[in-house]
């Protein structure tokens, strides 16, 4: 026993001695290298220095050292945020040059520059003058090219403004709050108060909001299928008629006779036909019962009981 | 959950005054929430056999009406406003209003008509709707309120 372990510890020895070799062996090759590489070094740098010399003495640096200086204004002029904008927009900006230096644009411009120099001997015109004016095929003609200008500056504004709104949306609601959004802004000056606090304690605001941000309930199950804290399963795949007893003893509905089970069977299957849950008329069109029965069966409430106990999720629509 | 209780008061016989009130109605008890809808002076329109299938949309002194009030006064604009409300309804799958008030009535809403302008207009029970539990006077419609909150639409 004791000299087959011996045999395996020497055998480990062995093997650790020969990768202790290679070791040494890696670093003698490398302290090799490096003493020879070393002039070759000091060559280049020399060179380099003679180079770096010849650029400085041509003005790169002074020119770089301004160029560093304009791009530090530059970064602290803009964020990376518009930076990144810039760039997803550089191509609108080329076409919108391009599109302003076109010959015929030009023309345009310089006309309308000349008419202005000439104006001293345009006639003032009232109301009636400028509706007579409309009668001119030229003026008709403008008139239409405004109303395209305007429409596009309308439309861009618009979805402009829709942008603004989504990234307010969008943003943390510690930033949001500095921006009411058009909802909250009634002019009452207590809305604005919040916003003075927020830079003195930007911890508990954040803490504040989070809990704002927080379910006040736990999300409660039901013999095993998750309900929504309205109490509506959260997956209507889950539904078994066992959840739908445990939901109506909940709801106060000791026990479900036919008549409320041809209603979930109906519920279920218009919901899987249809995608949505019927409303309380759809409901009594689906089933073959009248409203006053859906009413007597479900006494409380009954669109939203016999959409939780048929597993569908809350019906929407005011009918 | 506590007994709620709303009563709805509908004092004109437009279109768009009366849905807000039916729609209210049926939404409260969908909600389990008990009601009762008070149909006075020209309310009595929405309520009565001949007018129900008829209700026009007030154009005039509409604040809101897309149309010019000069337009809306010209004969049959109210007329033409009314069936593309209509239309736009049924597109929407919305019961006319016929149909609401029977829906209101087997919901277990109340609905009552006012006496007094049952009087004025010189309307009879027969020429109201047979939804219609009651005719009342306003000190009836009060009693029967009692612990509700009341809407004037």
């Amino acid at each position: 026993m004791s000299e087959r372990s011996d045999g395996a510890i020497e055998q480990k020895l062995e093997a650790l001695s020969a990768q202790v070799s290679t070791l040494v062996d890696h670093q003698r090759r490398r302290d090799e290298l490096f003493f020879e590489f070393a002039p070759i070094l000091k060559e280049m740098m020399a060179a380099a220095t003679d180079e770096l010399d010849e650029l400085d003495r041509r003005g790169y640096f002074k020119f770089g050292r301004e160029m560093l200086n304009a791009l530090d204004n530059v970064v602290q002029g803009y964020s990376a945020g518009d930076v990144a904008a810039l760039a997803a927009s550089i191509v609108g900006i080329l076409d919108t040059v391009r599109a302003l230096t076109q010959p015929h644009v030009l023309k345009v411009v310089a006309q309308a520059g000349e008419l202005v120099e000439r104006g001293d001997s345009a006639r003032p015109v009232g109301l009636l003058g400028s509706v007579r004016a409309t009668r001119e095929e030229d003026v008709q003609r403008g008139i239409a090219v405004m109303l395209d200008v305007l429409r596009a500056l309308g439309k861009g504004a618009e979805q402009a403004d829709r942008r603004a709104r989504m990234h307010r949306h969008l943003a943390p609601r510690s930033q949001r709050r500095g921006h009411p959004s058009p909802r909250t802004s009634t002019g009452k000056p207590e809305i604005t108060k919040p916003t003075a606090k927020p830079t003195a304690k930007p911890a508990t605001t954040g803490a504040v909001s989070a809990a704002a941000h927080a379910p006040p309930k736990e999300a409660r199950t039901i013999a095993g299928a998750a309900l929504t804290q309205e109490g509506f399963l959260a997956d209507s795949q889950q539904w078994t008629p066992a959840i739908a007893v445990a939901i109506a003893h909940e709801l106060g509905i000791a026990k479900l006779d036919d008549r409320h089970w041809q209603l979930v069977d109906a519920i279920r299957a218009d919901y899987d036909e249809t995608g949505s849950s019927p409303n309380i008329r759809r409901m009594a069109k689906v089933s073959g019962l009248s409203t006053r029965d859906i009413y007597a069966l479900f006494p409380n409430a009954p669109g939203k009981c016999a959409a939780k106990i048929a597993g569908v999720p809350k019906p929407v629509g005011c009918i | 959950m506590t007994e709620r209780k709303v009563s709805l008061i509908v004092s004109k016989g437009g279109l768009d005054d009366a849905y807000p009130a039916l729609i209210l109605g049926n939404a409260a008890r969908q909600s389990g929430i008990e009601a009762s809808i008070f149909f006075t002076f020209y309310g009595l329109d929405v309520i009565t056999q001949s007018k129900v299938d008829h209700l026009h949309v007030n154009l005039v002194g509409n604040a809101t009406s897309p149309m010019p009030t000069m337009v809306a006064g010209l004969p049959g604009m109210e007329n033409l406003a009314a069936r593309m409300m209509s239309k736009r309804m049924e597109d929407l799958d919305l019961p006319g209003p016929r149909e609401m008030l029977e829906i209101l009535e087997e919901s277990g809403v109340d609905l009552y008509g006012c006496e007094l302008a049952m009087k004025m207009f010189d309307r009879a029970r027969d020429d109201l709707v047979p939804q219609v539990r009651d005719v009342i006077t306003a000190g009836d419609f009060f009693d029967i309120s009692e612990g509700a909150q009341i809407v004037f639409t």
